[in-house]
């Protein structure tokens, strides 16, 4: 989602298999047009597909330029629905489908051919309500907000309302927003000029919107997608961007942690629905009566809360999973629902105060829990509607105080629902600081990853993962149980060759080096990685970024280092900053990293390959010259959770455990490579140093556009050999790029496109030729 | 044969995208500051038979042929060590006093960007306004250990027009190519030794002024005031301002009649700049670059500057490489074309049209 680096007025009409694709540049790279085919071939087939891109080659506006130039082509075509990671992903990608709108419109000067593009997130991101958007806290943002837009709180007319939302209640519902694309400030300056909760507004124009850009969580989390996506129709093509780790995402929309401080703050929830219980009893008991007629006559969910405003998340069960019958007679009644979740929080409570690590099917539990509790599945499973009724009907608007009680439900929901696919473990000692003080964690851990996604795979005609790292592209289908009809992964076409990965397998001293778990504390290994990173800084300007295969032993490491006088060493080239667990304390120092590598003094920055920093922060330009992965960044294999989900693959995907291990390993490895080279004109040394880098089940797994760079005399290199062809390669970066070289290799215009599309070859006969993917 | 051909031809091409016939500004009293980097980083290898070295005997041909095209021009040479950054020599066009204080390095320490800059700004401080102020660094190191806040002194050289020039080696770093952008310098990086050589060498000819930072800098063609002085020898010594003993021979100050041993200098009693006639006439060239010649096809007959013929160097080769002055029409062979633009500075064909008009004109 960069924009290229070349920009002017004149941009161009590609045809792309009969498509005529509006794109608002002068260039276009080779892949971008060869992914735009790919892509168009899914579309076509009303099929699934898998691509892989590295960062960089604007895998962003391609996709934008390709889907709404097809939804322009084809009246029949849906909504593009593009999903971000984060919110930094989303502003990218709506400014990009700014600047392709802007462009379309110079050239169309249409009215129909006009779109309507819209971002939506939290409401803490949204809100301009003077006070609410003060708060930073996102459920407390929600909570208040709930506390002025329920409409038992516009009914009363004596409570305070939002003035924004009532606006959009009166006028917002009849009228559209005119065409354009909204960036969250567009929506918030919409809000503010017409007086709308922008929210609201922007959630009510997703029925009328031809291009929607919103949060992974929108789609896959069951409790918000049922909510929000609802009314996306069929015909829609989703597209997961970045969606190297979406299998884990799946993953945590369907677990749920139990903690004993969870548990506490969930009884003390349950007295205060009980005292609030006794006072509806008192002053309003026809609505206690009227939801118990409701809950008798039928489905819990309808017409309950599905009203605008004052809403709770929905459901944590998919939709196909959602019965559709009464509630059981045991927890109609608002008294009897509280004793029953009592019971079930005192079964729970009396489940952690176990001192072994337990790990348990969950059917096992359900049967535990009936002996002791008599409390059935079936009812478990009504237990969050039923909450979710029984706070609207208190009118309860603070639901950011109730998260125990809540979360509890949540679990209990899950429980009664699923029994393939999950697994319950009891983690006595979880604190991994405090390995001695008992703090049990019940965790209810979805084990299969398609779980969350079919449904969204079932639903909609065409949905495409894409992300710089997705190799070995058959993974991930098979994980996620579905077949593309489009897998392909796109190398990049270069000038030059700016990126230099090399495996690092033997130290100076020909030993080799590894973090494998009975090598790493070896003191000759630990000097070797010092020695590699000694070395690499004295010849590397700027700044280099160091991936550690965990924070114990990025630690360990640094110790040791520095009893060794290593550290020192370093120092003398490099200021060293280091990634914490604590956000704000790995922002300042990313922050005072920057500062360093801007002022010529050169930073070294420690960082765990699984940590916040490997996964969202580009080490663009100088910031990142260098990126060393000291060792495989292998999961932690005696994770319980992990085993059973690897087991759980094993059986029902036919995943090899070690296979699993190293392709996970290898994409978050590429994860970290991908981090210094933001764009073309980027250039980067990677070092993967481990000798198991080398084998070829790892060295396989690497995405295309790293392996076709790693030739076979970088594959297993000593540390000096590393050092002088970094060496080399930093000498030839520095000189300057000649913007003619590039074209017809690494940049088409339309007439070399044409030409291409006839089959003659563009790149100038100095220039190395260069293969292009299959099949074209 | 061939492949001399084909390297020739390269060459020849990307000297020539340099050259360029278009008339610009060029300041040409030229106050230049060389900082020679002498840190530990200059004594790695991968300049033969290491980069102090290299660097030094780069520079070495580099001060004689620098004064040789701007005569008018002063240098003043910096050595960084041991993160200091110390004079070595003051501005003057003495090069062999340059030459000097850059042999017998010891590189060690580690080197300070700022304080460098600090120094170099110190000595271009006293120069004139309507003088070109420049600073090359021979760097061979990539960490930058700085006192203070490197960016003020970056600024600071922004103010007072100063340009700052960099000739890397390594690997390009970012504070370099900030600072040459900022002071509208260059910034490149030395592959190898003959590399460094020619990349030190494109400093010879003066930058040219860039228009809008001119007018910023409201320096619209001043008027410089300069003397011509004549050379005299005495039988005994005589008095000479600012010199202790007497000198037999001097050069006198057209205005003051002061005496004056060597040229160019500022005269001590009434500071009018001296030079000698075929100095600024030698400074001229870079303002009235002569034309670029254009290849031709034809390639019979002979050169018109050696009088050699067009052949082949040797059978079955590419064609000899025949250029054509686009104003007098004369052709010339490749080493008369590139001797012409890099040394001569004058198209001889052109200067026989010159002459015959202006015979014709006596008449």
């Amino acid at each position: 989602g960069r924009p290229l680096p070349v920009q002017s007025a004149v941009t161009m009409k590609i045809d792309v298999d009969g498509l005529t694709v509006y794109f608002p540049y002068d260039y276009v790279y080779p892949e971008q047009y060869h992914y735009m085919r790919h892509l168009k071939r899914a579309l076509d087939a009303k099929g699934h597909g898998v691509l892989e891109m590295p960062t960089g080659t604007g895998k962003t506006i391609t996709v934008l330029a390709l889907v709404t130039s097809y939804q322009l082509a084809r009246q029949s075509a849906g909504k593009l629905v593009y999903c971000t990671r984060t919110v930094q992903e989303m502003e990218k990608a709506l400014d990009e489908l700014k600047r392709l709108m802007q462009y379309r419109d110079s050239v169309l000067q249409d009215d129909k051919s006009r779109i309507l593009g819209l971002g939506l997130s939290s409401r803490r991101n949204m809100c301009i309500h003077p006070t609410v958007s003060q708060e930073t806290e996102r459920s407390v943002v929600d909570a208040r907000c709930r506390g002025l837009t329920a409409p038992w709180v516009r009914e009363s007319k004596t409570m305070p309302t939002c003035e924004f939302f009532d606006a959009f209640e009166q006028q917002g519902s009849e009228n559209k927003i005119p065409a354009g694309v909204y960036t969250l400030e567009d929506m918030r300056e919409l809000g503010k000029e017409r007086g709308w909760c922008p929210y609201y507004t922007a959630r009510y124009m997703i029925r009328f919107a031809n291009v929607l850009v919103y949060s992974y969580q929108y789609m896959i989390d069951p409790k918000i997608s049922t909510l929000i996506s609802r009314e996306i129709e069929k015909e829609s093509v989703v597209v997961f961007d970045e969606a190297h780790n979406i299998d884990n995402v799946c993953i945590e929309a369907l677990s749920v942690d139990i903690s004993r401080p969870l548990l506490d703050q969930s009884q003390r929830n349950l007295g205060r629905l009980r005292e609030r219980i006794d006072r509806a009893k008192e002053t309003s008991a026809e609505r206690l009566q009227d939801e118990y007629r409701r809950l008798v006559a039928g489905i819990a969910s309808e017409g309950v809360y599905a009203r605008v405003g004052g809403e709770l998340p929905a459901t944590p069960v998919l939709p196909p999973d959602v019965v559709r019958e009464a509630v059981p007679g045991n927890i109609r009644k608002a008294e009897h629902f509280v004793g029953f979740l009592k019971r079930f929080i005192t079964f729970l409570h009396k489940a952690l105060q176990s001192h072994a690590a337990v790990q348990e099917h969950p059917r096992f539990f359900l049967r535990r829990l009936r002996e002791s509790t008599a409390i059935d599945a079936k009812s478990l499973r009504f237990c969050y509607d039923r909450l979710a009724s029984l706070m609207t009907t208190l009118e309860i608007t603070e639901a950011d105080e109730y998260q125990g009680a809540i979360a509890v439900a949540d679990f209990a929901t899950l429980i009664g629902t699923y029994e393939r696919g999950f697994m319950l473990i009891l983690e006595p000692f979880s604190d991994a600081d405090m390995p001695n003080v008992h703090s049990p964690l019940l965790q209810l851990s979805c084990l299969d990853a398609s779980l969350a996604l079919q449904p969204v795979l079932k639903r909609f005609n065409s949905v495409v993962l894409t992300s710089g790292t997705l190799s070995p592209l058959e993974y991930m289908p098979r994980i996620l149980n579905f077949v593309p009809v489009v897998a392909e992964s796109f190398p990049i076409s270069l000038a030059r060759n700016c990126l230099l990965p090399m495996i690092v397998a033997r130290g100076s001293d020909q030993l080799p080096i590894s973090s494998k778990f009975d090598m790493r504390s070896d003191p000759s290994v630990v000097r070797n990685y010092g020695a590699l990173l000694v070395e690499m800084a004295s010849v590397v300007p700027d700044g280099i970024v160091c991936f550690f295969t965990s924070y114990r032993y990025m630690e360990d490491t640094i110790a040791t280092w520095n009893n060794m006088g290593l550290f020192q060493i370093i120092l003398r080239h490099k200021l060293v900053f280091i990634e914490t667990p604590d956000i704000v304390e790995t922002s300042l120092a990313l922050e005072n990293y920057r500062r360093a590598c801007d002022c010529g003094r050169g930073a070294v920055f420690f960082s765990v390959a699984r940590g916040k920093v490997a996964e969202g922060i580009d080490f663009n330009g100088h910031y990142g010259r260098a990126v060393l992965i000291m060792g495989v960044p292998f999961q932690y294999t005696l994770s319980k959770i992990l085993r059973a989900r690897m087991e759980f693959l094993r059986e029902n995907f036919q995943v090899r455990e070690s296979d699993f291990l190293s392709f996970d390993a290898i994409r978050q490895a590429a994860q970290c490579c991908g981090r210094v080279l933001r764009s073309k004109k980027d250039y980067g040394i990677m070092v993967l140093a481990d000798k198991r880098f080398a084998r070829g089940d790892k060295r396989s797994k690497l995405p295309r556009w790293i392996s076709e760079h790693l030739h076979e005399g970088r594959a297993s290199m000593s540390t000096d050999a590393a050092v002088s062809a970094s060496r080399e390669f930093l000498t030839d970066m520095a000189q300057p790029l000649d913007h003619s070289d590039q074209l017809g290799v690494a940049l088409w215009d339309a007439e070399m496109l044409q030409k291409h599309n006839r089959g003659i070859d563009t790149a100038p006969s100095r220039a190395k030729k260069r293969k292009l993917p299959g099949g074209v | 044969g061939l492949l001399t051909v084909k390297l020739d031809r390269s060459l020849r091409a990307s000297r020539r995208k340099k050259r360029d016939g278009r008339m610009v500004r060029r300041g040409i009293l030229r106050y230049l500051v060389i900082v020679l980097d002498s840190s530990s980083a200059m004594q790695l290898t991968d300049i033969k038979p290491n980069r102090v070295s290299g660097a030094s005997s780069a520079l070495k041909e580099f001060i004689p042929e620098f004064f040789d095209q701007n005569p008018l021009s002063q240098i003043a040479v910096v050595v960084a060590k041991d993160s200091l950054a110390e004079k070595a020599t003051d501005l003057s066009g003495n090069s062999g006093s340059h030459v000097e204080a850059i042999e017998k390095l010891s590189p060690s320490g580690s080197f300070s960007l700022q304080n460098s800059l600090d120094v170099s700004l110190l000595l271009l401080d006293p120069c004139p306004k309507h003088s070109s102020r420049e600073i090359l660094f021979v760097l061979g190191a990539i960490t930058m250990i700085d006192p203070a806040n490197v960016f003020q002194s970056i600024e600071r050289a922004e103010s007072t027009g100063a340009r700052v020039s960099v000739v890397g080696m390594g690997g390009e770093v970012h504070i370099c190519s900030t600072i040459a952008r900022r002071t509208r310098g260059t910034y490149r990086v030395a592959k190898d030794e003959p590399h460094l050589r020619s990349l030190i060498r494109e400093h010879v000819t003066p930058l040219a002024i860039m228009q809008e930072k001119s007018s910023q800098r409201s320096t619209p063609a001043t008027l410089i005031k300069m003397g011509f002085p004549r050379h005299r020898n005495f039988s005994a010594p005589v008095f000479a301002p600012n010199f202790e003993r007497g000198v037999t021979a001097g050069y006198e100050c057209p205005r003051c009649h002061a005496l004056t041993p060597a040229l160019p200098a500022d005269c001590a009693v009434c500071s009018l700049a001296l030079v000698p006639a075929p100095h600024l006439a030698r400074s001229f060239h870079h303002l009235f670059p002569t034309l670029p010649y254009r290849d031709i096809d034809d390639v019979q007959g002979e050169c018109f500057g050696c009088g050699s013929e067009f052949i082949a160097t040797a059978i079955g080769a590419a064609p000899p490489i025949v250029t054509q002055c686009p104003r007098c029409n004369e052709r010339f062979c490749g080493k008369c074309d590139e001797f012409i633009h890099d040394a001569l500075h004058n198209c001889p064909g052109c200067c026989g049209l010159d002459a015959n008009t202006e015979k014709a004109d006596v008449e």
